[in-house]
């Protein structure tokens, strides 16, 4: 198989060292970027960026959300306790009536 | 080399739905010393007002039932805030290493104990509900004390260990049920013995002096509570177990994809 000879696209006299992992473009040393182990066109970084900022803003977005969520639940299921509790006590007491107590 | 690491993997998957209510048991036999201390700090609030309700209902007091309800569930907030710290301590010690970071997650596992524990109480009328919350009610201090990126895709990940080991977690569920009720009949058994003949005939008390105790609701209800404390410990315990046992059962297919894959790789 032959080598495929690929130059650089920003410069057509420059051999290509790899492909920017986002764009795929061939890029040369100089027009390559390595960051967290991959290679990356000028373009392709400023795309992982603006994926980046994002993503993170998403995350802090739902963030947001599931504290407001939990904020506005959690009296709710502070009061399900109670309901719970109070509902098992007169339960109890309702019981008694039954007069269980002289089976044992 | 291969067939050796699968041998293990084959035989760590030997232990029987039991195994993990045995390692709790033993675990709490040699440390209860030092769990005992966190568990009646956690469990003295509710214990107080529980003793204080159960006397308010053999007496019919109703109107003591909407603030002994209230004061239960603070005292609910109480315990699970410090049985986090004794579940971390079980954590620690099955994991080995440093413990890790309670603050700033209490808040989290509070709610997630708050959502858990609705199911488990409400919810249990629709049955399905009611053990999920309960599992997961025990299981919530370990899984957000593991260091993980985002719980709420954990807590999705525990429930589908849940889902695909029902049958072991139901066995475990109902041995735990048998138990309690089994130690509730012994023990109301021998205070009958006890009471009945054993203190009339050796040491001439009259049983109808302290009838109370042995047939009255608070007796039962207390003895029923007492011997319920027992099991809440060992719940607690267990349920870390739980956690690392479907965690482990849940890794270990993976691993031997991962481990079928190298050969295949390493073959061709
Ligand atoms: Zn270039």
């Amino acid at each position: 198989m032959a080598i495929q000879r690929r130059m650089c696209a920003n410069h057509d006299n420059r051999m290509a060292i790899g492909v920017c992992v986002i764009t795929k473009a061939p890029i040369c040393a100089e027009c390559s970027t390595r960051y967290e182990g991959v290679n990356y066109s000028k373009e392709g970084l400023a795309i992982l960026k603006k994926r980046r900022a994002k993503a993170s803003k998403a995350g802090m977005s739902s963030k947001a959300v599931g504290y407001m969520l939990a904020v506005v639940v959690s009296p709710l299921l502070v009061y399900a306790h109670f309901l719970f509790f109070e509902h098992t006590t007169s339960f109890f007491i309702d019981l008694q009536q039954f007069e269980f107590a002289n089976w044992f | 080399m291969g067939t050796a690491i699968q041998a293990h993997f084959e035989t760590s998957r030997a232990p029987g739905a039991l195994s993990s209510m045995d390692s709790a048991a033993e675990y709490l036999r040699r440390n209860l010393a030092a769990l005992l201390p966190l568990y009646v700090v956690a469990m003295l609030p509710f214990s107080a007002i529980m003793i204080a309700t159960i006397d308010f209902v053999t007496s019919e007091y109703r109107a003591m039932t909407v603030l002994t309800s209230w004061l239960l569930v603070l005292a609910t907030l109480w315990r699970w805030a410090w049985l986090a710290f004794l579940q971390r301590r079980v954590q620690t010690d099955i994991r080995g290493g440093e413990p890790h970071r309670i603050r700033g997650r209490l808040h989290s596992i509070l709610f997630v104990r708050l959502v858990a524990s609705v199911c488990a109480t409400w919810g249990s009328f629709i049955i399905a509900p009611g053990l999920y919350g309960f599992l997961i009610g025990g299981m919530t201090t370990p899984l957000y004390l593991e260091p993980s990126d985002r719980p709420t895709a954990q807590i999705k990940r525990v429930i589908s260990w849940i889902t695909s080991s029902h049958m072991r977690l139901l066995k475990i569920l109902t041995s735990l049920g048998f138990l309690y009720f089994i130690s509730l009949i012994c023990l109301y058994a021998l205070i009958r013995i006890v009471v009945g003949t054993l203190l009339p005939s050796f040491l001439g008390i009259d049983p109808s002096d302290m009838g109370f105790t042995l047939s009255s609701w608070t007796g039962i209800l207390v003895v029923s509570y007492l011997v319920g404390l027992i099991f809440d410990l060992y719940w607690a315990v267990l349920s870390v177990m739980i956690f690392y046992d479907l965690q482990s059962r849940r890794l270990a297919p993976d691993l031997r994809v991962r481990i079928r894959g190298l050969r295949n790789s390493s073959s061709s």
